[in-house]
């Protein structure tokens, strides 16, 4: 005999295969450079499961003893490929391996020392796609140089849509950095002062100082207005030099 | 089709500003019907002698609670022969909202006005049943409220001069309007000072 | 498909309505008169659940009458025996007759009282003003003045057509053209019949013009 509100009727329990991590991960790409951003929390409900999470990893060629000694502070080479992932993170840390085999098979048995940003991205879209009916649950950013050595991004959905794009913030705080980056970085709704709003400020590349300075800002208004984000901020940049990347502290509350 | 959420019907987004002796509260002018516009010329912003408040919401109630304000603050001028102050009015908002706990107005409102005695500029927000949030800095509402707290947050600044006030909310509204797909198709923008408040209309994206 | 569409031009309002009633997939009769005059100049078209516009228009309708016969300024003459009340003279533009925008706020007012109560009536309207108003209201109480109006799905085809087409000084002759325009749109993309259609020409002026178009000038 059953009691209570639910009456004769049985409870239903059903195993749910996903959970939501929250952070967010942001990517703007320069004219000789890329970024890509990440908060270091990792939360489920209101709980945080750790403060220094790591969303980025810059796939990156094994790196000489001398690039090592010339560049010390340098995680990777100039043609590493930075691939950030966000929302539930087992995923995320899933798709990012599966990259990875894919990555260093594809060196090997093409004998390149790299993969292009383009070839990389259509294979990522061919990760996610894959599992179309029972899809990664994540926001996926991946950053590099491109063939000419100009700052790449290209975002995907969670079912490998993609696009190659100047800046992209994915993740429980997209909502709210979004609008600042098209304002900010593709100046939308700016205009020159004394056109009367007929001249559209053009568009041009920011330096990679401009561009920190964005990031930093970003990450700290997010981290003010949600509760997902916050703890940590983990920079990456790839320029010609390499890949290297920076830490700043963002509020625990 | 029939379950919806009322407050994303209609769409659209109310922001309010302090800055040095000034406030600013600005809309957008989008009234539509789930992906349907109907109107652009809807302003979401009333005035109430020197206090102005905007609704958000459902367009409904909006205009049913703009209009019983009227009426309140009509009463109110009529019982004490003065004008009616920014924190009072909060106070009037959330007790009409809080009248109707159990079925409220779907609409969250948005004061923003100067207190005459002290010059302090005054803004405050509420939720559908009326609690206030009086903050020091920005209000914002509606259905880019997301858009517009990661906006306000990143390009808020205090004590602002009245025109350097006027870029930020203005920009503050314009971007957040153009990530939100209900919001837009105009914008009007008021700057409230001591001795002026200037009503300016924005030129938009109309998409 | 019921069809509400209203448009201003330069000097009149003209608002326009389909006949069929339709029941499920059945029309039930080509005669349908889906507006009311509220008074001499103003009329109000409703659409929505087929119980409820009736009693809705006719309950706006007699509330509007009451609140003039009330009011209205009392005859300085006294009725003679003959005289019926409606041949006593009683100035139209006297303070006590209700203009549309008070018709309008009544007619949305009473919608958001219906919302809330045990069942709300689901209509939605246009009122039209022969002295140049025209207000769209839902069955929510949502009100907007507007210079075309259109409800239902038919906002979907004829609203873009007005956004491209509409002038602000239109004359009689262009405002019917493009009434025509919207419904051959409709007729040619919406998969049920319209119908013949009803045309009301109010300007401020004169008593309004009624006429009709039927389906065969329509596909002409």
């Amino acid at each position: 005999m059953m009691t209570g509100q639910h009456g004769s009727q049985p409870i239903q329990h059903q195993f749910n295969p996903y959970s939501d991590n929250g952070g967010t991960l942001l990517g703007i790409a320069g004219e000789d450079f890329a970024i890509l951003a990440s908060d270091t929390r990792q939360s489920v409900d209101y709980s945080i499961n750790t403060r220094l999470s790591h969303k980025i990893k810059a796939i990156s060629p094994s790196l000489t003893a001398e690039f090592k000694a010339q560049n010390p502070k340098m995680i990777g080479t100039k043609n590493s490929i930075l691939f950030g992932t966000n929302g539930f993170s087992a995923d995320g840390d899933a798709l990012t391996r599966q990259f990875e085999e894919n990555w260093k098979w594809y060196v090997h048995d093409q004998n390149k020392s790299a993969m292009s940003m383009q070839s990389a991205a259509r294979n990522v879209q061919h990760l996610l796609y894959g599992k179309r009916f029972f899809p990664y649950y994540v926001h996926t950013i991946i950053c590099g140089l491109d063939e000419e050595g100009k700052g790449c991004l290209y975002s995907f959905d969670p079912v490998g849509s993609y696009e190659r794009e100047q800046c992209r913030v994915g993740g429980a705080g997209a909502s709210l950095i979004m609008p600042f980056l098209d304002n900010q970085v593709n100046f939308k709704n700016q205009y020159i002062p004394g056109t009367n709003s007929t001249e559209r400020r053009k568009v041009d590349y920011l330096s990679l100082d401009e561009c920190l300075k964005l990031v930093k800002d970003a990450f700290t208004s997010v981290t003010e207005r949600h509760i997902t984000v916050g703890d940590g901020l983990e920079i990456f940049i790839i320029d010609k030099n390499g890949v290297r990347c920076e830490y700043h502290d963002l509020k625990k509350d | 089709m029939s379950q919806q959420d009322p407050s994303t019907i209609n769409g659209g987004i109310v922001v309010a500003m302090t800055g040095k002796d000034c406030v600013a509260i600005a809309c957008d002018l989008r009234l539509g019907s789930q992906s349907l516009g109907v109107a652009n010329n809807f302003e979401k912003i009333y005035q109430y002698g020197k206090v102005f408040i905007g609704f958000t919401g459902l367009a409904t109630d909006a205009l049913t609670l703009s209009s019983d304000l009227k009426y309140k603050h009509n009463l109110y001028k009529l019982k004490e022969n003065r004008g009616i102050q920014p924190e009072v009015f909060a106070n009037l908002i959330s007790s009409t909202l809080y009248e109707k706990r159990f079925g409220p107005y779907f609409s969250t409102p948005v004061v923003a006005g100067l207190n005459e005695k002290t010059g302090e500029p005054y803004v405050a927000g509420f939720d559908c049943i009326g609690c206030i949030d009086a903050a020091r800095d920005f209000i914002v509402a509606g259905t880019a409220s997301d858009q517009l707290f990661g906006m306000c947050e990143a390009l808020y600044e205090p004590n602002l001069e009245p025109e350097d006030l006027f870029e930020t909310i203005s920009q503050a509204l314009l971007n957040a309007a153009d990530r939100d797909a209900i919001s837009g198709w105009g914008a009007a923008v008021y700057m409230i000072t001591k001795d002026k408040v200037t009503k300016t209309y924005l030129k938009t994206r109309q998409d | 498909m019921d069809l509400l569409l209203g448009i201003k031009t330069e000097n009149e309002v003209i608002l326009a309505t389909s006949k069929n009633f339709a029941r499920g997939i059945s029309i039930m009769n080509h005669k349908d008169k889906k507006y009311i005059n509220i008074s001499d100049n103003i009329v109000m078209g409703i659409s929505g659940e087929s119980g409820d516009t009736t009693q809705f228009a006719e309950y706006i309708k007699a509330n509007i009458q009451l609140y003039e016969n009330r009011y209205s300024s009392i005859p300085t003459i006294s009725l003679k025996e003959q005289e019926t009340e409606t041949t006593t003279s009683r100035s139209k533009d006297h303070l006590n007759t209700l203009s549309t925008k008070n018709v309008a706020n009544f007619v949305r007012q009473e919608l958001a009282k219906s919302l809330r109560s045990r069942k709300p009536y689901q209509v939605n309207v246009i009122i039209a003003g022969g002295e140049g108003s025209l207000y769209m209201i839902d069955y929510l109480g949502t009100m907007v003045e507007q210079p075309y109006v259109v409800q239902g799905y038919a906002a979907f085809y004829a609203l873009s057509l007005l956004d491209h087409h509409y002038r602000v000084n239109l004359t009689e002759e262009d405002g019917l053209e493009l009434v025509k325009k919207c419904i051959k749109e409709i007729n040619l993309r919406v998969p049920a019949a319209i119908g013949d259609v009803d045309i009301v020409i109010l300007s401020p002026d004169q008593v309004g013009k009624e006429l009709l178009l039927t389906e065969k000038e329509l596909r002409a």
